[in-house]
């Protein structure tokens, strides 16, 4: 894999930009987490959860012709015109962009908002518009719409095969030469129903997210979306980083072997049953950054944004809430991501 | 010579034509077909519109699997047998898994959605399953497939998608072989939402006719493995077709119809013939999206016109199994692949009258044709565009 990252466009809990990402890194600025009140077997329940700050879109395109886009395609409106502000690229030939999103569970409100205009007004109370935009792809065609993006145009659902996916589908584009630049696009939004079921599948869920403890769950769920664009490998120097390698489902024996003394971000959500597998990676400096934008089935992907950012900035920053302090980087970082029970993804940035 | 792109071994479906290739290939050359009203799903309209259900039994059963991963499940075992492939030959090899969906991949649990509502803490099992039953991970997890995993969502171009993208996997290098394909079960949900749209019809569907009036939903699941050249040659699999051409393009048009022009659908099929090296002249016949619909039928058709002619033998195969979604493109490359082998197509039903409009006029008897190479459309919601480009095997 060679293909580097020109921009990027970050919505969560953080704020809209990548600023804010670096700001919460530097420990300026904390999350906004919300408190959700989910009703439970055993009563009510305070679910603290990852809700980003959105705010910018007008900016980008007027707000009278969103009307009939849902929230989390704005989401990933705002993140993607963010990611093409934010390299500064003008594209000379919009039908030479592609477009690749992902998401675990893709629309998942407006899915919900659909049932709910058919229990509340039957069957015949179909709504079209929510029908047509709970498809997963409907964010995906939403920015190529707007953004009149005529290359390739994909979504892939895959849980925590999402990433990998979707960026071997962006370098297949550039190495067929269909496209000069794509959008890569993961995110995935909070609903009351997925709060019911983190509480119902997680005992003893914790007030904080704390990723680097393995033992217990301390899970929150978050909502956000970031947008990279990448190129291929000849205009590294004007980005962020260049993603050089991709190993998918790698043993943790054969991860640990590969990672070595190198600078290792996690994507741990406070998980315990991913805890066990993230226990025995055989690492001491492991970060993770998590408890800055919640957990999500596509939340890794924050993980290489602060991979690209930790990279340009020449720093290590500490786990957010540790005592670290940072530390100098050098030009490798590898981000790993959980698969399934002691296998991994491997992102190595340069 | 030398043979271009990636082979497929083996082919699985099951759709409302039958449970196999050899049942489904059967009821299209006998031009049988069975819209009827939905059994599996109730409702309170007081219009019915005809679906195309998986009558016959699925031969695989799992209490925790969703409908559409046990489609998925029965096809890829068809298509694994064909291919040779037992598990202990898959865990030889890297192999990948990506298949296309739309329902198979939708959190829409209506009953628990309803008690959740009421108040009534439903069991999250439900959840569970939801998560258990990702298409691609369902079967990786079956067959303890090692390589990539990939469940493609891009609405009705899903299933061919998933056979692009296994395509770029193993010229990539990423893996050794690939179950590759579409499924989905019909809903409740996409019934409703269907109709909502107006573009249901309450007749059996006719593709590229005049006087149609939507389309029909159906269920089922289409497989095929592909496996690197060399892979095969180390294995003695035998070939049924190559797969040397697929491009996809968006048309930045519109969340529900089509660019009136064919912007996206032309540069998917100039681009897959680009990647195939081959000429328009090349493609001996073509397995068009063909739903029904206004929009579709008129755009692929005229687009259809425009870069080859009114000539070229067209089939809609959407008549004997409905509009399956995100199956849809994997059930019509084995429509395809088998469409090389037999060098015939069937009738498209339906089809009586020509519409200007389209400007085709798709086969009305089973039509042998001389193909080495047949094209694939697929159009879907959002504006995405596909195609794919098959080679026949000379035997």
């Amino acid at each position: 894999m060679n293909m580097s990252i020109l921009g990027i466009g970050s919505v969560s809990a953080l704020g809209s930009g990548v600023h804010t990402l670096r700001n919460g890194l530097l420990g300026k600025i904390k999350p906004n987490i919300e408190e959700n009140i989910v009703s439970t077997i055993n009563g009510e329940k305070i679910l603290p959860v990852y809700q980003p700050i959105t705010e910018g879109l007008d900016r980008f395109i007027p707000k009278r012709s969103l009307r009939r886009v849902d929230q989390f395609a704005q989401l990933a409106l705002l993140s993607t015109c963010l990611a093409i502000e934010d390299s500064g690229i003008e594209f000379e030939d919009k039908s030479r962009v592609g477009v690749v999103f992902g998401s675990g569970y893709g629309p998942i409100r407006t899915t919900f908002k659909f049932l709910d205009n058919i229990i509340d007004d039957g069957d015949i109370g179909a709504s079209p518009t929510h029908f047509a935009n709970s498809v997963h792809n409907a964010l995906a065609s939403q920015v190529s719409i707007f953004l009149g993006l005529t290359g390739p145009c994909s979504t892939v659902t895959c849980f925590e095969h999402t990433l990998s996916s979707v960026l071997v589908m962006a370098q297949d584009w550039l190495d067929q030469n269909v496209v000069d630049y794509v959008l890569v696009g993961l995110g995935d939004e909070y609903c009351n129903v997925l709060g019911y079921a983190a509480t119902g599948m997680n005992s003893g869920l914790e007030k904080a997210l704390q990723p680097l403890n393995f033992k217990h769950c301390t899970f929150l769920p978050g909502e956000g979306h970031i947008t990279f664009l990448v190129a291929k490998d000849k205009t590294r120097l004007e980005g962020y980083a260049e993603i050089s390698d991709l190993q998918i489902r790698k043993d943790v024996n054969e991860v640990n072997t590969i990672i070595q003394s190198n600078p290792v971000i996690i994507n741990s959500s406070g998980n315990s049953n991913q805890g066990k597998t993230f226990s025995r990676l055989k690492q001491n400096h492991l970060k993770s950054y998590t408890n800055l934008y919640g957990g999500t089935p596509t939340s890794s992907a924050f993980d290489l944004a602060v991979a690209c950012v930790s990279l340009k900035d020449k720093k290590l920053y500490p786990v957010p809430g540790s005592q670290e302090k940072d530390a100098v980087l050098g030009n490798t970082i590898i981000c790993l991501e959980y698969c399934q029970k002691d296998e991994f993804n491997i992102y190595r940035l340069e | 010579m030398k043979p271009k792109g990636v082979m497929v071994t083996g082919m699985g479906c099951i759709c409302a034509a039958g449970n196999s290739v050899k049942f489904a290939m059967d009821s299209l050359y006998r031009t049988v077909r069975n819209p009827a009203t939905p059994k599996r799903i109730q409702t309170k309209l007081e219009i019915e519109y005809p679906v195309f259900e998986v009558k016959s039994e699925i031969s695989v059963s799992d209490p925790m699997a969703t409908r559409t991963s046990l489609l998925t499940l029965h096809a890829v075992n068809e298509a694994l047998i064909q291919s040779n492939l037992d598990e202990q030959e898959l865990k030889k090899w890297r192999v990948g898994v990506c298949i296309g969906t739309t329902v198979g991949c939708t959190l829409n649990n209506e009953p628990f959605y309803r008690n959740y509502r009421a108040g009534k803490n439903p069991d999250v099992s439900a959840i569970d399953r939801y998560l258990g039953n990702n298409p691609a991970l369902y079967i990786a997890k079956k067959f303890k497939c090692k390589g990539p995993t990939a469940t493609i969502a891009n609405a009705c171009s899903s299933g061919t998608d998933a056979i692009g993208l296994a395509k770029s996997w193993l010229e990539m290098d990423l893996c050794d072989i690939v179950i590759a394909g579409g499924a989905d079960e019909l809903s409740r949900i996409t019934y409703l939402g269907f109709i909502s749209l107006l573009i249901s019809s309450t007749e059996a569907c006719r593709p590229f006719d005049k006087y149609r009036k939507g389309l029909n939903l159906g269920e089922g699941a289409g497989i095929i493995i592909m496996e690197k050249r060399e892979v095969s040659k180390n294995r003695n699999s035998k070939a049924l077709a190559n797969i040397v051409g697929y491009a996809t393009f968006a048309d930045a048009y519109h969340p529900t119809a089509p660019h009136p022009e064919g912007l996206g659908l032309t540069r998917a099929i100039n681009q897959a013939l680009k990647q195939a090296d081959i000429g328009l002249e090349k493609i001996g016949f073509i397995n068009a999206h063909g739903t029904s619909t206004q929009n579709n039928d008129e755009v692929e058709g005229s687009t259809i016109v425009k870069l080859f002619s009114d000539k070229i033998p067209t089939v809609s195969t959407k008549g004997y199994t409905g509009h399956t979604l995100g199956a849809a493109g994997g059930i019509e490359s084995v429509f395809t692949i088998q469409g090389l082998l037999d060098q015939k197509l069937p009738v498209t039903p339906g089809f009586a009258d020509f519409d200007p409009a389209c400007g085709l006029s798709p086969t009305t008897t089973n039509t042998k044709v001389s193909a080495e190479f047949a094209l694939s459309n697929s159009l879907a919601f959002g504006g995405n565009n596909s195609a794919l480009i098959f080679q026949g095997v000379q035997e």
